[in-house]
């Protein structure tokens, strides 16, 4: 619970952070809400030797709509976003989401941009954000979700890139989403999780996202073509979940074995899909 | 062994009125409490000993891991007669006092709830590489009750009963006490079968299998689970000396007894102060004091100063003073009514010498000394002790300040062979757990949690209800959550509470408890202790449960959905 000592610099705009980064090429680290940053300093997983704080950067905390995207400032709260109407009415995937991230004292802190760029393997938003198909909007460039995720804790940011927004496409009538996640407590990491949106045309499943996390490296897509074209029973419900199962391979945890997160996901996987469905259709699977 | 040279009288402790938690964790000498000292000395100055969390679930202290192999033997009507223990206890890296006690703490109760004429307990300790143990709440208790429950379930499915029939024909009778145990033990008192039969009548018991039954045929994995509990309070020192051999033994001072001191102080204006020396930390001590003080001089408990804060140079202390093995309402809160006894008996000298009567005939209420209608005010006769001792009766010490002692009774050595009273209270519960295992997850949902407890005369049922809830969430984690983990290399890999899974308020079932009274009379005010019970009760509870949802028998704590999932599999 010690830190490495380290110099704090306060960022007065997206430039000075920018600049801050490239002088200290590597070394410096970018602070948000802290939420996760913090603990890693203490435990001494992270040692930078600066942090760069974003927290009085102006400009950073709006939350618009802007071609479809709902988009979202970096330095959003979690907390604030889960209060948004507009999140609420046009994320819903992210308005569920958003509770399952940490506490409601972390989501006090902690930023919706931080959660993207820290790209915990584990984590909701980054998820989420994949099974939308959003992306990263970031000083250089857009940055497609999908893309953006290497690792655990890796992306593909440069080290004087910061994120600036993130834009999550907004639902329209005839969808549905849904992500779940199962965690030893609530608020803990996920030993598995899964997020789908589907939209529905007469009756059957006409566009379907399916999204895994916390059993690799990254949040990924798998594949979502089976439910495509049809009306969704059980059957194909469970082998949707069975073939994302068998997809993966995630490593031993703490709190459960390969096999058991593995067929974990298969669970989930079948009650994302199914729960979406019911919200797109009004009817269960 | 030396190790600092400085007078007996140089050391002593004092410990802050608000010291925060515990469950046991400060009842043990650490190596750094001796380096802080020696520091001290070294350098001239104070010494501070600060330890994060990492460090803390390193290497402070931990519970014990318990081994046990119980051999129980019924006879045709189901009536248990033996039980032999063969328990090996993972003390972690070495034996720190007061360590092997976790062993010894339920020497007395190894047969627990039941009338068991044999019992024979073998113990090994092994060291290993992991954190050293120490007191945790509960101390001793879930581990006996792990392995003694579990066996009775297991039992009744052998001996075709229900396991609250097996209870039944088991349990010690309540004409029994006091009620001798073969290992030992002295049972004050209990009515163990009322309590049995009030539980399963909270829980629905009858209900409750036959909507099991339907959740089964339907595929659903519900399971009920009983655990009969005697919770002893108040730890006789001498059990700990059970670690060594009567020959051994024979060759020291005897260790017996828990005896604890108080001060109750009058000043002149009639204000009183009670010191005790039970080092509260948010146990409600200083509100039961000021209770037990205020009943006894006549006053209302908000006109009482408690001070908790302790200087062992200058307080009534003895040995065992502190706060552990649930000792407050019964030695505590006994030391604390002896001491205020002794103060009401000199306000009714001096008050009989102003009235004109005995002193057994002043009646102590409402701030003032009674004899019939006549009254003189408790501020008076305080004035009267401090400025005017020359209206003191004979044989009255001016001043008002008395302490007392109270140790409970019946709390002799360990005798030669082996047996003791390891305690002076025994409480009992019953907890009836219904649980639902989700066949996907391995997730254990507690759907209903009943316990019923008898603790004696209740002192304050407000604490009361909090200690019960605070050892049930202790009991909660035990059973689904909380677990020490090292890699292949002895890394620790719970070395933060984000790994060490303690149950948060949303993670604690919800429990609905009643309370039996059942007054101890061994204890100066009938009570017993009752914050550890539920530490006790809720593992094996919730096990039981378990292990009836998915029809097994070989069961480890913690329950977590993993391990579940796995004895699906």
């Amino acid at each position: 619970m010690k830190p490495v000592p380290f110099t704090y610099v306060r960022a007065e705009s997206v430039e000075h952070a920018v600049e801050t980064m490239r002088a200290h090429g590597g070394e410096a680290k970018l602070l948000a809400g802290g939420q996760s940053l913090v603990p890693a300093l203490n435990m001494r997983l992270a040692r930078p030797t600066m942090l760069v704080d974003l927290n009085r950067v102006p400009g950073l905390d709006r939350i618009d709509e802007k071609n479809g995207d709902i988009r979202i400032g970096a330095l959003v709260r979690q907390s604030t976003a889960e209060r948004t109407r507009l999140v609420r009415e046009r994320c819903p995937l992210l308005a569920e989401s958003l509770p399952l991230v940490g506490h409601f004292v972390t989501r006090n802190r902690g930023t919706i941009g931080g959660s993207i760029a820290h790209a915990d393997a584990a984590a909701e938003l980054p998820l989420a954000l994949v099974a939308l198909g959003g992306s990263v909007i970031t000083t250089l460039r857009t940055i497609s979700a999908a893309e953006f995720f290497v690792g655990h804790f890796t992306t593909v940011l440069a080290e004087d890139e910061l994120v600036v927004a993130t834009a999550w496409p907004r639902t329209y009538p005839g969808e549905g989403s849904a992500i779940v996640e199962f965690a030893p407590r609530h608020g803990d990491f996920a030993l598995a999780s899964s997020a789908c949106v589907l939209r529905v045309e007469d009756g059957a499943v006409a566009e379907a996202r399916l999204a895994v996390g916390s059993v690799g490296e990254r949040p990924e897509l798998v594949d979502a073509e089976p439910l495509l074209g049809s009306t969704l029973d059980d059957d194909r419900v469970r082998s949707v979940g069975a073939s994302a199962a068998a997809a993966v391979d995630p490593p031993p945890n703490l709190h459960g074995s390969p096999a058991y997160r593995r067929a974990l996901l298969g669970t989930l996987v079948e009650r994302a899909v199914g729960t979406a469905w019911a919200r797109a259709t009004g009817k269960s699977v | 062994m030396r190790t600092s040279s400085c007078g007996n009288a140089s050391v002593s402790l004092i410990s802050p009125r608000d010291s925060g938690g515990s469950f046991g964790i400060k009842s043990a000498v650490y190596a750094y409490v001796v380096l802080i000292g020696l520091a001290a000395r070294r350098f001239g100055v104070p010494v501070r000993w600060t330890e994060d969390r990492l460090e803390h679930l390193a290497a402070s202290s931990a519970s014990t891991a318990r081994v046990t192999e119980l051999e129980a033997g019924f006879d045709s009507d189901g009536k248990l007669i033996a039980l032999r223990y063969d328990a090996i206890e993972d003390v972690g890296a070495y034996v720190r006092a007061p360590e092997p006690a976790t062993l010894y703490r339920m020497h007395g109760s190894l047969a627990g709830a039941y009338d068991v004429p044999n019992v024979a307990a073998r113990n090994r300790v092994v060291l290993t590489n992991r954190c050293p143990t120490g007191l945790n709440r509960g101390f001793g208790g879930p581990q006996v009750y792990f392995a003694l429950e579990r066996t009775m379930a297991i039992a009744a499915k052998r001996l075709d009963l229900d396991p609250a029939e097996v209870a039944r024909r088991n349990l010690i009778g309540r004409d029994a006490f006091p009620y001798r145990t073969a290992s030992g033990g002295l049972y004050d008192s209990g009515d163990y079968g009322a309590c049995l039969e009030r539980a399963l009548e909270v829980a629905r018991y009858e209900e409750r299998r036959d909507e099991q039954a339907a959740a089964r045929a339907a595929g659903r994995l519900v399971g009920i689970g009983i655990a009969c509990v005697v919770e002893p309070s108040i730890s006789n020192m001498g059990y700990i000396t059970l670690a060594q051999t009567a020959a051994e033994r024979a060759q020291t001072l005897p260790k017996s007894g828990n005896a604890e001191g108080a001060t109750v102080v009058v000043n002149p204006l009639g204000g009183v102060t009670v010191r005790i020396s039970t080092t509260p930390q948010g146990q409600g001590h200083k509100t039961v004091a000021a209770q037990v003080v205020a009943d006894t001089l006549g006053l209302e408990p908000a006109d009482i100063d408690v001070v908790s804060e302790l200087d062992t140079a200058t307080d009534a202390w003895t040995v065992a003073s502190g706060n552990y093995s649930s000792r407050f309402s019964g030695v505590g809160a006994g030391a604390v009514l002896r001491a205020a006894e002794k103060v009401a008996r000199k306000l009714e000298a001096l008050a009989a010498a102003q009235l004109g009567c005995e002193p057994h005939e002043v009646e102590l209420r409402d701030a003032k000394a009674w004899h019939a209608a006549e009254a003189v005010s408790v501020r008076r006769l305080a004035g009267i002790a401090h400025w005017h001792p020359d209206a003191l009766p004979d044989g009255v010490e001016p001043g008002l300040h008395e302490t007392a002692y109270y140790a409970a009774p019946n709390l002799a050595p360990p005798d030669e062979d082996d047996r003791v009273v390891s305690s002076a209270a025994h409480g009992f519960l019953v907890d009836v757990a219904v649980v639902e295992v989700e066949r996907t997850t391995g997730a254990v949902q507690v759907r209903d949690y009943v316990s019923v407890h008898d603790a004696g005369r209740l002192l304050n049922p407000l604490i009361a209800e909090g200690q019960v809830r605070g050892g049930f969430a202790h009991g909660v984690g035990a059973a689904l959550f909380e677990r020490i983990v090292y890699d292949e290399d002895g890394n620790l890999l719970t070395g933060t509470f984000m790994d060490y899974l303690c149950p948060t308020a949303a993670d604690v079932p919800s429990l609905r408890m009643e309370h039996l009274e059942t007054q101890s009379p061994f204890t100066a005010l009938g009570a017993k202790g009752l914050g550890e019970g539920t530490t006790m009760s809720a593992p094996v509870a919730i096990a039981n449960a378990v292990a009836d949802a998915l029809g097994v028998d070989a069961l480890e704590l913690p329950l977590t959905p993993a391990r579940v999932w796995e004895l699906l599999a």
